[in-house]
C-alpha cells in the first residue's frame, strides 16, 4: 500500500471521529446555543469504559458495549441535570455555561483519573484487527468500523432531523429559538436530545477509536477542540458541514504529519485552526453566526 | 446583580491593602518550615496571575483561555535569556516582560475581533502550540524536562529564600495598587462598560477595539511576571507550566475568588493553594477538586468569595453607611450644555 | 404646538449636521433612500414616520452604528462619513437606544459618569504617569454626574444596581449619561417608548428645558404629539425616503403625510 493511500485512511479514521465530534457540537450549539467543552470526553469516557468493562471485568464485547452505552448516556443526564439546568436557572449567559461544560470535563477526567490514573492505556478493540485487504488499502475490521459508523451515525442524524416531526422541532430551535418555544416546542426536550444523541454517538466513537488513539484520560481536551474546529469550518449551525470537516481535519493532520514533521504535527494543526479562526471565524462554508448577530 | 462598584470610601478600599500587606510581610516570622514559605509564596505568584487574567475576562469580559501560554512563554524567555544570552537577572526579567508584550500585541490584534467562544477556542488554541512546542523543541525548550534556573545572584551571595519571598510580595504588592488603580478609574469603568455592552460603550467614545488591546496585553504581561515568578521559585522552567492544568487553576481561581472584584485574585489563590493542603489524598483528588469547586461557585456563587464578603459587610453595616456620595452642589445648578 | 420665538430664529443659526443623499441597503433591501436633511444649532428637530420607514436606520447612520451604503454626514462643517463609532462621540454627538443600553455591571452614578470618558486621560500608562490628574478627575466626574442625576431627578438612586430601576428612570439614566459628555447635539431614539403620560410629559418638560439653553436635539419618536410640542422642524420618512419637511403645521397638513400614516390608524397629532 502506497503512502498516500495509508495517510489518506489514517486521515479518513481520525477524521470520521473529528466529525462527529464536530457534529455533536452543532447539534447540541443548536438547541441551546452553548459550546459543549466536554465533547472530547464523551469519546474519552467511551474509550475508558471500554477497557474497564472489557479487560477489569471481563465482560464480552456486546455486553461491554451497552454498557458503554449506558455509562455515556447517564455522563449526559449528570452534564444536564447538574450543570446546564442549575446554570440556565441563575439566568447564566451562554459562555458562563460553556465554562460550566468546561467544569463537567475538569470533573469527569478528575474521576477518570482516580479511575485509570494519568498513563496511555491500551483500549481493547471489540471488532478484528486481523488486516483486511480492499483493494489497494489495507485495514482491518475496527477501522472500516470506524469508518462505517461516521457513515451510520451521519444518516441517522440526517434522518432524524429531516424524517421525523421531531427533527423539525430540533432545527427550528436551531433557526429560532425563542418562536420554537412560543409555538409550543418544549426546549428541555430538544436540550435532552442534543446531550443524549451527542453523548451516545461520541461514547461509540471513544470504543472503536480507542484502540487505534490509545486510551488516555488527557485526550479529551484536543479532541474538544479540534471538534470545535470541524463545527465552525461549516459555520456553527449545520451538523453536516461539520461532520465534513472534521474529515478536512484529519486528513490535514495525517498529511502534515505523513508529508511534513510528525513531530510537529500537532502544534501546526492548533496554529492552522487558530490562523482559520483569526481569519474567517464564521466558517469557510456558512454565515450562519454572523447572520444571527 | 452583584454590584461591582469601582467606588467606596477611601478607608474600605485601603483596608484590604493594608491587611495582605502586614500579612504577608509578617508570614516569615509566623511560619516554621520553608516548605510554608514556599506556599505563601505560591499564593502570591497565582494572585498574581489571576489578578492579570481577571483584569481582562473579569472586568472586561474577553474570555482568553490562553494565558497559561504567557506564563510559559516569559518563564522561557526569562531562563533562555540568562542561559543562552548571558544576561544578567536584571535585564532578563524586563526583556522577558517585552517579548510577551509583544506575543501578546502579535496574537491580539487579529484575536480580540472574536468574541465568545471563537475568542475561547483561539486563545486555547494558542496555548496549545505554546504548550506543543514547549514540549517538542528540544534544543531550545530542554523539551519536556524544561530548563534549570541559575540562582538569583547579588554580587557573590545568592538570594536566599527569605529575600526572595519578600521580593515576590513587593511584586504583588505592585500589582495589587496597579489593578486597583486602574479599576477605580475611568478606564476600569470602560472596561466594564465594554464587557456588559461594547456597541454602547463605542458610542459613549470608548475605542473598543484599542481599549481590548490594552489590556490583553497588560493581563499577558502580569501573567508573564507570574510566570517568572514561578519559575525563580521552582528553579527550573518547564513545559507544564503552560498545559492545561494551569488554565484549569487558573479558571478555578478566579471564579472562587469572585470575577471583576479587586481582592477575588488573591482570595482565590489562598483558597486554591492552601485548602488541598488539609486533604492528605489531594494529589489524586486534585483535577476533581478543581472542578467541583469551579461548578459549584458558577452555580451557587457567581461572585466568589469576594462577593460573599461584601454581602456579609454589607447586611451587617447596612448599605447606605458604606458609600458616601460626593457632596452635592448647594444649588440646582445644571450646567448648561450650550454645546461645544 | 412649538413655535420660532422672534427672539430667537434657528433658521438662521450655522448649520451643526447633515446628512446628503444618505443611502443603506440590507442585501437586497433598501432601508434608507436618498435621505437628505440638515439640523441646526439650537433646533429640536424631530424625524417620524409610520413603522418601518427607515427612522432607527437613519438614526444609526448618523450616529454610526451602521455604516452608510452611500451619502455624507456633516457634523460641524466635517465631514464625518468614515468617522468610527466612537470617535462621532468624541465630537459632540451623544445619543440614547430604542432600547435601553446600559451597562448592567454598573451602578446608576458609574454609567453616567462613563458619559465623561471621551474627556478623560486616554490609555494606561499615560494614566498612570498622571495618576494624580486621575484621582482628581474622577472626583469631578462623580460631582458633576451627580449634578446630573439631580437635573433628572435621581440623584437619591446614584448607588443603586441598574436592575433595580423601573424603566421610565433607566430611560433618565441614559439621558443623563447622554448629557455628561456635553455634547454639541443630543440624538434620542424613541425616548418615549414605554413611558406613562406622567413620564412621557416629565420628559418633554425636560426636553425643552434643555433646549431652550441652547442644546440642539435630533429625536427619532412614535408619540406625533410629543414631536409637535418640542420640534421647530419635522422631517417625515417613509419605505425609507423623505416625504415632507417643515414646521408641526405644514407636516400635519401634507397630504402625502397623512397617506402614509393612514394605514396605520392616521396622524393623531393634537394641536
Amino acid at each position: 500500500m502506497d503512502k498516500i493511500s495509508v495517510l489518506l485512511l489514517a486521515g479518513l479514521t481520525n477524521g470520521s471521529v473529528y466529525g462527529l465530534i464536530g457534529l455533536s457540537l452543532s447539534l447540541i450549539y443548536g438547541t441551546n446555543r452553548v459550546i459543549n467543552f466536554a465533547q472530547g470526553d464523551f469519546v474519552m469516557i467511551g474509550a475508558m469504559s471500554a477497557i474497564l468493562f472489557m479487560v477489569t471485568y471481563s465482560l464480552p464485547a456486546p455486553v461491554a458495549l451497552l454498557a458503554v452505552i449506558a455509562v455515556v448516556l447517564i455522563c449526559a443526564l449528570a452534564l444536564e441535570f447538574a450543570v446546564y439546568r442549575p446554570l440556565v436557572r441563575r439566568g447564566a449567559p451562554p459562555l458562563t455555561i460553556m465554562i460550566g461544560t468546561l467544569a463537567a470535563a475538569i470533573i469527569a477526567s478528575g474521576i477518570a483519573l482516580l479511575i485509570w490514573g494519568a498513563n496511555q492505556l491500551y483500549v481493547p478493540n471489540i471488532l478484528s484487527l486481523d488486516p483486511i485487504t480492499v483493494g489497494p488499502l489495507t485495514t482491518n475490521l475496527q477501522q472500516l468500523a470506524i469508518v462505517g459508523a461516521f457513515v451510520v451515525f451521519l444518516l441517522v442524524t440526517w434522518f432524524l432531523l429531516y424524517r421525523t416531526s421531531f427533527g423539525l422541532c430540533v432545527r427550528a430551535t436551531g433557526a429560532n429559538p425563542r418562536v420554537a418555544q412560543l409555538m409550543g416546542i418544549r426546549s428541555s426536550r430538544i436540550v435532552r436530545f442534543g446531550f443524549m444523541f451527542s453523548a451516545f454517538v461520541s461514547g461509540i466513537s471513544g470504543v472503536l477509536i480507542g484502540p487505534l488513539l490509545g486510551g488516555q484520560v488527557s485526550m479529551g481536551v484536543a479532541l474538544t477542540v479540534k471538534g470545535f474546529m470541524a463545527a465552525i469550518l461549516g459555520g456553527l449551525g449545520s451538523p453536516f458541514a461539520a461532520a465534513a470537516g472534521g474529515l478536512v481535519i484529519g486528513l490535514l493532520e495525517t498529511f502534515v504529519a505523513g508529508y511534513g514533521s510528525s513531530l510537529y504535527a500537532e502544534p501546526i494543526i492548533f496554529l492552522l485552526i487558530l490562523l482559520v479562526l483569526l481569519i474567517r471565524p464564521f466558517g469557510l462554508l456558512g454565515d450562519f453566526e454572523a447572520v444571527r448577530r | 446583580m452583584m454590584n461591582t462598584s469601582t467606588r467606596s470610601p477611601a478607608w474600605q478600599a485601603r483596608l484590604p491593602f493594608v491587611l495582605f500587606l502586614v500579612v504577608a510581610l509578617a508570614a516569615p516570622a509566623l511560619l516554621t518550615s520553608g516548605f510554608q514559605l514556599r506556599l505563601v509564596s505560591l499564593i502570591c505568584i497565582y494572585a498574581i496571575l489571576i489578578m492579570g487574567f481577571n483584569l481582562l475576562y473579569g472586568y472586561a469580559g474577553q474570555i482568553a483561555m490562553g494565558h497559561q501560554g504567557f506564563f510559559a512563554i516569559a518563564a522561557y524567555a526569562y531562563a533562555l535569556l540568562q542561559l543562552k544570552a548571558g544576561l544578567p537577572v536584571l535585564a532578563a526579567l524586563p526583556v522577558s516582560l517585552v517579548i510577551c508584550a509583544l506575543v501578546a500585541v502579535v496574537i491580539g490584534v487579529p484575536l480580540l475581533r472574536l468574541r465568545t467562544h471563537y475568542l475561547a477556542m483561539a486563545t486555547l488554541c494558542f496555548g496549545l502550540v505554546i504548550s506543543g512546542v514547549a514540549n517538542r523543541w528540544i534544543d531550545v525548550t530542554g523539551g519536556t524536562g524544561g530548563l534549570l534556573i541559575p540562582s538569583i545572584t547579588i554580587g557573590e551571595k545568592t538570594v536566599d529564600r527569605v529575600t526572595l519571598y519578600y521580593l515576590i510580595v513587593a511584586a504583588t504588592a505592585l500589582v495589587l495598587a496597579l489593578q486597583n488603580f486602574i479599576v477605580s478609574s475611568h478606564l476600569g469603568r470602560s472596561l466594564q462598560a465594554i464587557r456588559d455592552d461594547d456597541k454602547a460603550a463605542a458610542a459613549l467614545g470608548v475605542n473598543v477595539a484599542v481599549q481590548k488591546l490594552r489590556v490583553f496585553v497588560l493581563s499577558a504581561v502580569i501573567a508573564g511576571l507570574a510566570g517568572i515568578g514561578f519559575a525563580v521559585v521552582s528553579r527550573q522552567v518547564s513545559p507544564s507550566m503552560g498545559e492545561f492544568p494551569v488554565l484549569v487553576s487558573m479558571l478555578t481561581i478566579a471564579v472562587v475568588g469572585g470575577l471583576g472584584t479587586r481582592y477575588g485574585p488573591i482570595l482565590g489563590s489562598i483558597v486554591v493553594v492552601i485548602a488541598p493542603q488539609f486533604l492528605t489524598r489531594f494529589g489524586e483528588l486534585e483535577t476533581l477538586m478543581y472542578g467541583l469547586c469551579l461548578l459549584l461557585f458558577l452555580i451557587f456563587m457567581p461572585h466568589g468569595l469576594s462577593g460573599m464578603i461584601k454581602s456579609l459587610a454589607g447586611t451587617l453595616r447596612g448599605r447606605q453607611a458604606l458609600r458616601a456620595p460626593p457632596r452635592l452642589p448647594p444649588k440646582h445648578a445644571v450646567k448648561k450644555g450650550v454645546g461645544r | 404646538m412649538r413655535t420660532q420665538t422672534a427672539s430667537r430664529t434657528p433658521i438662521e443659526a450655522p448649520q451643526l449636521m447633515s446628512i446628503r443623499g444618505g443611502m443603506k441597503r440590507f442585501g437586497g433591501l433598501v432601508a434608507v433612500d436618498n435621505v437628505s436633511f440638515d439640523v441646526r444649532q439650537g433646533e429640536a428637530v424631530g424625524l417620524i414616520g409610520p413603522n418601518g420607514a427607515g427612522k432607527s436606520t437613519t438614526f444609526n447612520l448618523i450616529t454610526g452604528v451602521d455604516g452608510l451604503s452611500a451619502g455624507e454626514i456633516f457634523f460641524k462643517q466635517e465631514n464625518i462619513t468614515k468617522a468610527p463609532l466612537h470617535r462621532r462621540s468624541a465630537m459632540g454627538m451623544a445619543r440614547t437606544f430604542q432600547i435601553v443600553r446600559l451597562f448592567s455591571g454598573l451602578t446608576v452614578l458609574e454609567n453616567v459618569m462613563l458619559g465623561f470618558h471621551p474627556q478623560l486621560v486616554d490609555g494606561f500608562i499615560p494614566s498612570l504617569l498622571r495618576f494624580r490628574k486621575v484621582a482628581a478627575d474622577e472626583r469631578r466626574c462623580a460631582q458633576r454626574a451627580m449634578e446630573l442625576l439631580q437635573f433628572v431627578g435621581l440623584a437619591p438612586r446614584a448607588d443603586d444596581l441598574i436592575s433595580h430601576l423601573p424603566h421610565g428612570q433607566q430611560r433618565l439614566v441614559e439621558i443623563a449619561r447622554a448629557l455628561a459628555s456635553e455634547p454639541g447635539i443630543l440624538l434620542l431614539d424613541e425616548p418615549a417608548a414605554g413611558l406613562n403620560d406622567e413620564e412621557t410629559a416629565g420628559l418633554g418638560r425636560m426636553l425643552r428645558l434643555l433646549n431652550d439653553d441652547g442644546l440642539t436635539i435630533l429625536i427619532v419618536e412614535h408619540d406625533i404629539g410629543f414631536i409637535m410640542g418640542l420640534c421647530h422642524r419635522i422631517v417625515v420618512l417613509d419605505h425609507g425616503a423623505k416625504i415632507a419637511e417643515g414646521d408641526a403645521a405644514s407636516v400635519q397638513s401634507d397630504p402625502k403625510v397623512i397617506e402614509a400614516y393612514l394605514g396605520t390608524g392616521g396622524a393623531h397629532a393634537k394641536n
